[in-house]
């Protein structure tokens, strides 16, 4: 073969102790026996062996060099790896030590997309390299890793097989039915298999936006209940200014919340009062509803040492339908007489004491954090979709319902059936690369960092 | 100029006919005058996809559609309340007038010789035909040759154990031109069809079969037939028993098919009753069409029981198919084993990539059906005038008609089977419809001088009035659920019908004075027109993709994930754009796709 081979570093630029240069292509040997010796006559494939980095003969690091053989390789080709010390200077010669022996600078994502060339992977698999490296929580990688594995491509192959199948029974009723008096099949119910394969792949792509983007908690209550306290005590820093004087957090503040490699937004809004405070305080208050409007979730923060107020019932109003948690802050200064009014205020809710100052009972926020991650998929059965990904699903779910729709409410209409199923068989192709969609092969393609 | 014609079936027809409509002197070739325009298998035309076809051959100026309007016995549109894109016209016709007519038809057409004789050999000459050598050794020279020899190349007929060299039952095959055409270097398979037994009516107890009728005014295939159709004859429909199943069971090794006597590939869509037992162990019944050879014919088409098993199993078989066991077999069913030239070696006009000017049409090109043939011969007859005159070639689009559809698949992807054409073939079947034949092609028509101005100004009027009934549409409001709406958007839900609107909202509301092909045109204009908008799109796009250029000096050895094979076609064709090699025969998309990546990824290099 005559391609190209090519040279990138796997690791990212910068200090570090060790930096990885890769090859891949037919003369990946040649080029690793010019940059590192001593190495035997008979490369043993996969083994690593302890080498000098040279320089025209000269040696400038100590290294590591690995030989894999086509096929058996990440990409399918030969390919040759080298981990050195670090230094960008040391890895910017070793590049330039590459190219002089014949290697060419990778394109971004053209070792994946050697490997998706050779065979070595479909285009979903080939995306969840990208997008593993993306991930921005643990449960995320996993659902990544799920797809490096190959679920979503299964997903995607027995949906293609389902929406085959409904193909080939409208196909027959068309062709077949009155001119080889075919008996007419029972429906297959293929089409309604691939309608809720296709839902329980959304709903983990939807647990996946909220795994990217983190949950989004806000802390809810009117002003000086201690929101920016309770804000800092989880976060167990000093974020927030706090200060006696109500009305002191006039913007929002959010913050990341690491809770079982699990990432949580826990946003600290500008308190809530109906009336007084200057006009930046007002728009901070309209700032907090609307922030507790979007949020997945709220703590909603009363005072223990207070009977209920109006702004209490307002906020509590506000929340009607999102899950959340009642906290009765400053339980060190709660009072009996309040805390009975509190709960008869909000009958059917239970109503955590704390302490955002002293810390106490905090695990009840924690408690409730983990409930609601335990409301979502599990993320090691989930199948974690990209952008491009959930268009293509969202646009096949709505031609499958079309499909659907069209086989139940006018059995005549076989041929727009067809279509849509057909149109849906198009977009499953596209998905996992195997139909023509150049621009969207290029595009996938370019996303990748190079080395990868 | 002169066209010569190898062949008098329904490809050679069209070929010789198209090719005397424009201009040029047309010899059909045929070994024997009075076969011209047999049907060689089943008395019927049309059928689902196929019925599409004759509505083009019709549309382009051809024989087939006015034949079967002018011989057919019994009419029926199929897939009626489907929707207007699967709708198919089908006919029963009389064989023996079919044949006549056709013969009587072209003896009468000017600059068409009919010429009985052997075709023996093909005169070539530095790559270009010259003409065609007979057996007698004449010569008969030629400006360029279409071969339609149908199942003749190296035919061989099987019966049970007995088997011997034919063409047809009974008649001989072309053993020499097989030869002579391997000799010039082309690719042959050999490929298998059936015919079923022909039974005397008199014997049939057709109070077990179920009657069939024609439809009701009849209506048929061509905008030319001025005649009045009528339906003359009955289909019946019955069905094999468990115990057919069991005795062909019990005699399969008698029949060649399967005790690898025929290594020929057959129909899988038009499988013998063999094939049916062994591939659907579970079906207990398999249904049976008896269909009337013709007006002046006891004979009787068995529809379905296709076979080559000895004649006395046939004969059991029919005994034990309840209503058959007293009819009299007048000619037993066979298959026939043949050569087919691999139609990759071929290009989108027909014409052989290896010898200019010499041309393949129909069973040859390993097709299978009269109207599949006929849509090839008469596109081989066209673009043999236009190469011997050095014009461009005439090729239709997958977009355009399923005759594109057919050529594009066999040329591109070649055979393997004997292929037949389907709706479900064509990605835009929306837009492929018999009823809109003309809008698509009859501009082309008129061009090469395939039709009279005459009869294109007539369609043209005729699509006009189309056209003017559905704005008449848009123009009156009818109550619905939510309140008003036009008729137009009442036509839009799927299963809603001109017809059904005529009952529901009083015929004077709607368009008058129109035909069943005129509603079928004017609900799949209204009910189409949001998928046929996507398909034009797509369409444009797949356009601007074939328009990227390839530079002249690629080197596609460095160009990822191409086979070895692709890699030496590439460069052998040289294709200057994607479109140009995606029609390179044997390029698959998953090749375009490596290629296109390549050229953006080289721009960004």
């Amino acid at each position: 073969m005559d391609e190209d081979t090519i040279v990138a570093p796997a690791t990212p630029p910068g200090r570090g102790g060790v930096a990885l240069i890769r090859f891949s292509g037919s003369r990946s040997e040649e080029i690793l026996r010019g940059l590192a010796a001593p190495l035997p006559a008979r490369i043993v494939p996969r083994r690593s062996y302890r080498c000098r980095l040279l320089d025209a003969g000269r040696p400038i690091d100590e290294c590591l060099a690995v030989l894999f053989r086509a096929p058996r390789s990440y990409s399918g080709e030969d390919m040759a790896e080298v981990s050195l010390h670090g230094n960008p200077f040391l890895v910017e010669e070793a590049l330039t030590l590459a190219r002089r022996l014949g290697a060419r600078p990778a394109l971004p994502g053209e070792f994946t997309y050697r490997a998706f060339r050779n065979g070595k992977m479909d285009l979903l698999r080939a995306e969840a390299v990208n997008d593993l490296v993306r991930a921005h929580s643990r449960a995320g990688a996993l659902m990544e890793f799920g797809n490096l594995e190959g679920r979503l491509s299964r997903a995607v192959a027995a949906l293609r097989a389902d929406l085959l199948r409904e193909a080939a029974e409208i196909e027959a009723g068309i062709e077949f039915a009155e001119d080889q008096a075919l008996e007419a099949a029972p429906g297959t119910g293929a089409l309604e298999r691939a309608a809720a394969a296709l839902d329980a792949i959304l709903a983990g792509a939807r647990f996946q936006e909220a795994l990217d983007r983190g949950p989004r908690v806000v802390i809810a209550g009117r002003v000086n209940v201690g929101k920016s306290s309770l804000f800092n005590a989880l976060l167990l820093r000093e974020r927030s200014i706090t200060s006696a004087h109500p009305g002191t957090t006039r913007d929002y503040i959010e913050e990341t919340l690491r809770l079982d490699g699990l990432a949580f937004r826990l946003v600290d809004a500008a308190g809530i009062r109906a009336a007084g405070g200057d006009d930046a305080e007002a728009q901070g208050v309209r700032r907090s509803l609307a922030l507790i409007a979007e949020a997945d979730a709220a703590l909603f923060l009363v005072d223990a040492s207070q009977p209920p107020q109006a702004d209490d019932l307002e906020i509590r109003r506000r929340l009607e339908g999102k899950r959340r948690l009642l906290l009765a802050n400053k339980s060190d200064r709660a009072d009996a007489g309040a805390v009975r009014a509190l709960r008869a205020a909000f009958p059917g809710e239970e109503l955590h004491l704390v302490s955002a100052l002293r810390g106490d009972n905090l695990e009840a926020v924690t408690a409730f954090l983990r409930g609601l991650a335990g409301g979502l998929p599990d993320p090691a059965a989930a199948i974690a979709v990209n952008l491009r990904q959930k268009g293509l699903l969202e646009a096949l779910r709505a031609r499958v319902a079309a499909a659907a729709r069209l086989r139940r409410e006018a059995p005549g209409a076989g041929e727009l059936a067809a279509e849509e199923v057909r149109g849906a068989l198009r977009l499953a192709g596209e998905l996992s690369g195997e139909i023509g969609a150049e621009d969207v092969l290029r595009g996938v393609f370019a996303s990748f960092c190079i080395g990868k | 100029m002169r066209i010569i014609v190898v062949g008098g079936g329904h490809a050679g027809i069209e070929a010789a006919y198209a090719a005397a409509r424009m201009g040029a002197e047309a010899v059909l070739l045929t070994m024997h005058l009075e076969t011209v325009g047999q049907m060689s298998c089943n008395p019927s035309i049309g059928g689902i996809a196929k019925g599409h076809l004759v509505r083009e051959i019709d549309a382009l100026g051809g024989l087939m559609a006015l034949a079967a309007d002018a011989t057919g016995i019994h009419f029926k549109v199929l897939n009626r309340s489907k929707g207007p894109a699967v709708r198919a016209t089908r006919s029963q016709n009389d064989k023996a007038a079919y044949r006549l007519f056709v013969k009587d038809f072209l003896e009468r057409v000017p600059g068409l010789r009919l010429y009985q004789g052997l075709a023996a050999g093909i005169a070539v000459e530095g790559g270009r035909v010259r003409g065609v050598r007979l057996v007698d050794g004449e010569t008969l020279a030629a400006d360029a040759v279409v071969v339609c020899s149908g199942t003749f190349l190296a035919g061989r007929i099987f019966v049970g154990s007995a088997s011997y060299a034919a063409g047809r039952a009974n008649e001989p095959p072309a053993i020499e031109l097989a030869e002579a055409i391997r000799g010039l270097g082309f690719a042959t398979l050999r490929l298998k069809t059936g015919t079923p037994m022909r039974l005397h009516a008199d014997g049939i107890d057709w109070s077990r079969f179920t009657p069939q009728p024609g439809d009701e005014p009849p209506l048929g295939f061509s905008a030319r037939t001025r005649r009045k159709l009528r339906n003359r004859v009955q289909c019946f429909l019955g069905h094999t028993t468990p115990e057919v199943g069991r005795i062909v069971r019990e005699h399969l090794h008698l029949s060649p098919l399967y005790s690898g006597r025929i290594r020929g590939v057959g129909p899988r869509y038009c499988p013998s009753i063999e094939d049916k037992v062994v591939k659907f162990p579970e079906r207990e019944r398999h249904p049976i069409f008896l269909e009337p050879e013709g007006l002046n014919s006891r004979e009787i088409y068995v529809n379905g029981l296709s076979s080559s098993l000895p004649a006395e199993v046939q004969r059991r078989v029919l005994d034990a198919v309840p209503g058959l066991e007293r009819a009299p077999m007048m000619r037993p069913a066979y298959a026939i084993e043949y050569d087919a030239v691999q139609p990759t070696q071929l290009r989108p006009s027909l014409e052989s990539r290896a010898v200019g000017g010499l041309f393949f049409a129909g069973q040859v090109n390993g097709t299978s059906g009269y109207e599949e043939a006929a849509g090839q011969g008469l596109m081989a007859g066209v673009n043999a005038v236009l190469e011997a005159r050095g014009e461009p070639p005439f090729v239709l689009g997958r977009n355009e008609a399923y005759i594109g559809v057919m050529i594009d698949d066999i040329v591109r992807r070649g055979v393997d089977e004997p292929y037949r054409l389907f709706t479900a073939r064509a990605e835009y079947r929306l837009q492929l419809r018999e009823d809109n034949a003309f809008e698509r092609l009859g501009a082309h028509a008129l061009r090469l001088g395939l039709v009279t101005r005459r009869d294109h100004e007539r369609e043209q009027r005729r699509l006009e009035r189309r056209r003017r009934a559905i704005r008449e549409l848009d123009a009156v409001r009818v109550p619905c659920a939510g309140g008003a709406e036009t008729l137009r958007q009442a036509l839009r839900r799927p299963e809603t019908t001109l017809a059904r609107l005529r009952e529901l909202h009083g015929d004077a509301r709607l368009p008058q004075g129109l035909d069943f092909a005129d509603a079928s045109y004017i609900e799949a204009s209204v009910k189409y027109e949001g998928y046929v908008a996507i398909q034009n799109r797509e369409v444009a796009r797949l356009g601007r993709l074939a328009a990227v250029a390839i530079p002249a000096g690629l080197d596609f050895a460095v160009v990822d994930g191409l086979s070895t094979e692709i890699r030496q076609k590439l460069g052998r064709e040289r294709p200057a754009t994607l479109g140009e090699a995606a029609a390179i025969p044997g390029v698959t998309p998953a090749a375009l796709n490596a290629l296109s990546i390549h050229l953006a990824l080289k721009c960004r290099r």
